[in-house]
């Protein structure tokens, strides 16, 4: 068993095998946003509040999703990083932190364009946005963090810890989410929570997590793949196989 | 016949206290960086007498939180430049010591003087006695927390080249719950609302983070001083 996962974290067997899984992938998520894309355009009714603007939750909660799930990703690879000095776990650390970055990003703008004609304004301090504004800090913060320091090995390890530092403080955030509510009433995101969304919206947005978390998957491995060739460049085998290629 | 021997905590933080009062700018410089800040301030705002007063605890808790930056850039570089911080490492006393003592030296110099300070400030922005006494609660949960949270900080920005610019980078996205906690506490119990339970959630913020922090610290030196 452990020498299986061994063998699957060793970078040329990786290597391999993802370029054999890449067109799959990349089928799925063209597949998933075509039809999220037309689900979310054309099949799902116009809200009864909202009208058609309601549309723009198939842009801005997946990507809300993904900002999340990708620091999840990233902070168990940080802990593979800091605990068993995994090699892949540091690349994929490294590779998730502008993805993550930019699906925060992402969220926050298509947020402001929904809340400016929702509530009447492009921003609000309110604790969820804060919250998010905060991990795209902390996205950046990181990325730039790693760049200065000199010593590769170094790098990886206390950018690793900085994105478990920044794993503590996310329950912290919550907890003001609370607090913050309780002064502070007024418009809130909280309208995502009602259960009672239509079946008939609610498919395509599941469907656009679904593409979206397959779009951050693919966008990973093509990263890891460059990754892992940069840092390999002067092994027999990437010659070998880029020789392939070429 | 044997010696008398000394706690070791004791030792190190004298030596920390000598090696500050021995460079009195280190001490005073962060002190005057609140003090400036917080006199500048009313001088370039145009808001009238009452709004400035209730601008005052976010203001004084601002100027804190940059004045508490000051002094920490140094806090490992010094030692580690002596070649002092290897030796601690390698020394049989455990390195918790050390992280504890350059947190509590901090305190000392930085959030204690503040709270100090903060009485007299007060007198300018013309602050009712309440708001001080709560200004002060919760810099004294604060303070210690920022001190904490800054040498582990400054232990992770002590190897990049960069440092003076990655610390407030990477420490004030951290504080933000401090700021939130803090400057909710003060509002809320000047519109008369009972504070004691969001005063003890943020001591167990503090609590958390004094437990955590010194331990995460000794680990990122550790793994990253060779």
């Amino acid at each position: 068993m452990l020498t299986n996962i061994h063998q699957m974290l060793a970078l040329p067997k990786f290597y391999r095998f993802t370029g054999k899984l890449l067109p799959y992938l990349f089928v799925l998520t063209a597949g998933l946003f075509c039809y999220g894309i037309f689900g979310a355009l054309f099949l799902a009714p116009a809200d009864y509040q909202q009208g058609e603007g309601f549309r723009i939750i198939y842009v801005h909660v997946p990507s809300a999703y993904c900002s999340l799930a990708i620091y999840s990703i990233m902070a168990v690879a940080a802990l593979l990083t800091v605990v068993w000095r995994i090699k892949l776990a540091a690349m994929i650390m490294k590779a998730c932190l502008p993805i993550g970055a930019l699906f925060t990003l992402l969220a926050l703008i298509t947020g402001s364009i929904w809340g400016k004609p929702m509530w009447g304004t492009w921003w609000i301090w309110d604790a969820r946005l804060t919250s998010e504004l905060i991990l795209l800090l902390w996205y950046l913060v990181v990325m730039g963090f790693q760049q200065t320091v000199s010593n590769q090995h170094n790098a990886n390890l206390l950018a690793a810890i900085l994105v478990l530092i920044g794993v503590v403080n996310l329950p912290i955030i919550h907890f003001s989410v609370i607090w913050w509510n309780t002064l502070h009433q007024g418009p809130t995101l909280t309208r995502f929570a009602m259960p009672a969304i239509d079946p008939q919206m609610l498919r395509p947005l599941l469907v656009m997590i679904a593409a979206s978390s397959s779009y951050c998957l693919l966008i990973l491995v093509l990263k890891l793949r460059s990754e892992i060739l940069w840092q390999e460049r002067n092994k027999q085998w990437v010659r070998e196989s880029i020789g392939d290629c070429i | 016949m044997r010696l008398k021997q000394k706690p070791v905590l004791q030792i190190l933080l004298k030596r920390e206290l000598l090696l500050y009062f021995r460079t009195p700018t280190l001490l005073i410089n962060p002190l005057l960086f609140f003090l400036s800040v917080l006199i500048l301030f009313p001088l370039a705002s145009v808001m009238p007498m009452h709004e400035l007063n209730m601008n005052a605890p976010a203001l004084i808790w601002l100027a804190c939180l940059l004045a508490s930056l000051l002094s920490l850039d140094a806090i490992w570089r010094d030692d580690q430049a002596q070649g002092i911080l290897t030796q601690l490492l390698l020394s049989p006393t455990p390195f918790y010591y050390t992280v504890i003592n350059k947190c509590i030296t901090h305190w000392l110099l930085t959030g204690l003087p503040i709270m100090l300070l903060t009485p007299v400030v007060a007198l300018l922005y013309a602050l009712p006695l309440t708001t001080i006494y709560m200004i002060l609660m919760t810099l004294m949960i604060g303070t210690p927390l920022i001190s904490c949270l800054g040498v582990m900080i400054a232990a992770v920005t002590m190897s990049t080249k960069q440092h003076h610019m990655m610390l407030p980078m990477l420490l004030l996205p951290l504080l933000i719950p401090t700021l939130i906690f803090a400057t909710l506490i003060i509002n809320h119990a000047e519109q008369g609302f009972v504070v004691g339970h969001e005063l003890l959630l943020f001591l167990s913020l503090l609590v958390l983070t004094v437990t955590l922090a010194p331990v995460a610290t000794v680990g990122i030196l550790k793994l990253t001083v060779e």
